[in-house]
């Protein structure tokens, strides 16, 4: 059977270069498991071959996070390994950060396994918990040969593809994603179980948690229209006939930006909307309908506005997830205040 | 009110030269059945039946009805018969076969159906039909709507034509609606919204045949939808609009019937649609709030919803609404932004009255097999990247597109959980 090739991260204390003192070593590549690589793969079985250990300083990486990684990432894809795993960093915040770091990167760019291992208060676990597994340890490096076991155990079952129970069994930060599960009591029941308990002051517990709540005023009303540049933008997916930026129909984690100066109208056959969540019968056959040109110009020949802006700003937000809603929205109010824009209208479907 | 569901419980259907039921077989008269749903708008209807189990997919499915036929009364109102009332009286019921409408023009969202496999594994009591599908294509020069339109109504013709069989039959089982009005002092007066999602023509759908993206919020009685009164008509976006199958059989409202008398005074039913304009959401939260609270007295309130994104802010208004009328509201909701968001974002809303959600299960991805016949010549299209899907062979794909699954009425055993 092949052997799983594994490539082992730790810092400069499990590294055996010594604490604090040694926290600036830089990279430093060993051959074979050193170290708790040792234990995390005895405890993962014949099965599991360390072909690197590799140590760097906290203080080597943490100082330059993006480029120490990228570096070491490099270093790690040159072993084609099935398996990346770092730690345990226990409460050790230069340390997790670290191991979240490179999990996160050497997932992302060799599409491996990966798992870290860390205590609650490490801020690796915020950082990362989204991008790898990272078993939960006690603050202190008490017991490092059952962490490692854990580890292993974890990281057998995502070589295997095994299925992988919940994050209290297989004692692992939830990664903050959810699965479909099949309870006995339908939604129905537990509907009216949970407003039972609701209308009656007693504890429920609900089944979607509540976003964040985002606090978002009002901006200043805009003193003098007629002096004002005002620029469309939309999210209903208006682009040019034959879509040449390749923009999504769904989901989209960018805009463009389009020139309708010389234009009084948006023509039908010219624009084409990709956007799969509305019908866009009517929108196609009149694109001002979406992006209303149409009316800003008479507005504007009618000096009711100062302005309509050069050229207007075009996503698709069917779908979208809020990191791309959120990367775009940056990017287009990066657009704005790069420009002498005084308000935008956003039409959306 | 006092509905009597007639259930005839059809174990295998086949053509035959007469249409009529025995020893819970269906024989259809193709020809006959051809001729009952006769429209101009379309051509070449083709009637094939499909059993569980077969290696069969469907594609491009439309809307999925369980045939049915009420007895000294209309059937379908507005949609087929004349306008009459419902939700008394006796209706006929087949169980274990459905008419399902198989597209020929592309939707905007396609939607398949597969005869075996991990689909079945979605669609609750769906999964044991037999379907007698309807496959059409359009007239020349019809248009889209018009067309859809036309297939609405033929589904609908034929779930009338073959439960009006079992008219003289022996029903196998029968089942009573109603909501008792007495001995009900104690008990915590529970009300339901059921918000609908009537989004623009052909994107919605109809209650006694009217087109319901103008309704404003009304008092109904849950018979009347369980009775064959709300009606799929939804093609753009049929992935988050139930088949009227499942409002024949609305998971929800025949939960909180149930309980009704025992644990709960089930106080009624309030059906909201979900605008598009900010003006007409705020108007109808505040209507559907005030008919909770001072029409049906109503002390807590289950609210779910119908279609994707922006209904949900329907569904935030209409729980902030009534916890300001002092109505605690439960929110059952499907969890579809959780292909790609984190746990804690599944809901476009923030609004801290939203506290009690019950989840009605999340998209995951599924392989689906190839399987050796397809009935449809019109390939589906996948909602996220708009590539079409080729029903011919096996692919990737979410439950989200399987016809009468992802409902978000409450079908199902589904929840989910973190990882």
């Amino acid at each position: 059977m092949a052997k799983i090739k594994t490539v082992y991260y730790v810092n400069q204390f499990f590294g055996q270069e010594g604490g604090e003192e040694a926290a600036s070593t830089g990279i430093k590549v060993y051959e074979g498991a050193l170290g708790v690589a040792k234990s995390f793969a005895e405890a993962y079985g014949d099965d599991c071959e360390v072909l690197a250990t590799i140590v760097c300083g906290d203080n080597y990486i943490a100082e330059n996070l993006d480029e120490v990684t990228a570096e070491i990432v490099e270093l790690v894809a040159g072993y084609k390994p099935d398996l990346f795993a770092a730690g345990p960093a226990y409460a050790a915040g230069r340390y997790g950060v670290a191991c979240g770091s490179l999990c996160q990167a050497v997932g992302g760019r060799l599409g491996i396994p990966t798992v870290t291992a860390m205590n609650e208060l490490n801020p690796g676990v915020a950082l990362y918990r989204k991008s790898t597994y990272i078993v939960s340890t006690d603050a202190n490096a008490r017991k490092v040969k059952t962490d490692t076991a854990k580890m292993a155990r974890l990281a057998k079952k995502l070589v295997n593809k095994e299925h992988i129970s919940s994050p209290e069994e297989e004692k692992y930060f939830a990664k903050g994603y959810k699965r479909n599960v099949r309870l006995e009591r339908r939604p129905a029941k537990r509907a009216v179980d949970m407003l039972l308990n609701k209308f009656n002051g007693r504890e429920f517990i609900t089944e979607i948690p509540l976003p964040p709540k985002e606090d978002i005023s009002r901006p200043a009303a805009i003193p003098d229209l007629s002096k004002a540049t005002i620029a469309l933008a939309t999210d209903g997916g208006l682009y040019p006939a034959g879509n040449p930026d390749n923009m999504p129909s769904a989901n989209a984690d960018r805009f463009e930006s389009y020139d309708i100066s010389s234009l009084d109208t948006l023509k039908e056959g010219e624009w084409v909307i990709k956007h799969n969540g509305y019908d866009n019968t009517f929108s196609n056959a009149d694109p001002n309908r979406l992006v209303p040109v149409d009316s800003m110009r008479v507005l504007e020949k009618e000096g009711y506005i100062g302005k309509l802006y050069d050229e207007f700003l075009a996503t698709t937000g069917l779908i979208c997830t809020v990191e791309n809603a959120t990367k775009t929205g940056k990017q287009m109010v990066k657009y704005i205040k790069e420009r002498d824009i005084d308000a935008v209208i956003l039409t959306s479907t | 009110m006092r509905l009597t569901k007639q259930y005839i419980d059809i174990k295998d259907v086949l053509f035959d030269s007469k249409t009529f039921i025995e020893d819970h077989v269906l024989h259809i008269n193709k020809e006959e059945l051809l001729e009952y749903i006769d429209d101009y708008r379309l051509r070449d209807v083709k009637i094939r039946i499909a059993h569980p189990g077969d290696s069969c997919r469907l594609s491009n499915v439309g809307d999925i009805v369980q045939p049915q036929y009420k007895v000294d009364g209309m059937t379908f109102p507005g949609v087929v018969d004349e306008i009459g009332s419902l939700g008394f009286g006796k209706t006929i019921f087949l169980r274990g076969v459905v008419v399902t409408e198989i597209l020929e023009m592309p939707t905007s969202i396609g939607q398949f159906y597969d005869m075996t496999g991990p689909a079945l594994e979605y669609v609750d009591s769906l999964a044991d039909c037999i379907h007698v599908t309807i496959d059409a294509h359009p007239t020349e020069g019809v248009a889209k709507n018009d067309y859809f339109n036309a297939m609405c109504i033929a589904s609908k013709k034929a779930a009338k034509y073959l439960a009006e069989a079992a008219r003289d039959s022996v029903p196998d089982e029968e089942e009573e609606f109603t909501m008792k009005r007495d001995n009900l002092a104690e008990l915590p007066r529970i009300a339901y919204v059921f918000q609908i999602f009537c989004h623009a023509p052909l994107t919605d759908s109809m209650y006694y045949g009217a087109d319901g993206s103008m309704m404003m919020p009304i008092i109904i009685h849950p018979n009347e939808v369980l009775d064959g009164g709300l009606v799929c008509r939804n093609y753009y976006q049929a992935n988050n609009a139930d088949p009227t199958y499942w409002y024949q059989n609305h998971p929800m409202l025949q939960g909180l019937l149930k309980r009704h008398g025992k644990d709960i005074n089930f106080v009624g039913c309030v059906m909201s649609n979900t605008p598009h304009e900010v003006k007409d959401k705020m108007r109808n939260a505040m209507m559907a709030a005030n008919l909770i609270k001072h029409e049906l007295k109503a002390e807590g309130v289950i609210i779910t919803k119908e279609g994707g994104g922006h209904p949900q802010i329907d569904t935030a208004l209409i729980c902030d609404n009534c916890t300001a009328l002092g109505v605690p509201p439960v929110l059952a909701l499907k969890e579809f932004l959780s292909m790609s968001n984190a746990s804690d974002e599944h809901v476009i809303f923030s609004t801290a009255n939203a506290d009690a959600m019950v989840s009605t299960g999340c998209r995951e991805t599924v392989l689906f097999p190839k399987l050796d016949e397809v009935i449809g010549d019109t390939p589906f299209n996948d909602i996220t990247f708009a590539f079409d899907i080729d029903p011919t062979n096996e692919f990737f794909h979410e439950p989200e597109g399987i016809r009468g699954a992802f409902s978000q009425l409450g079908v199902g055993d589904f929840s989910s959980e973190k990882i």
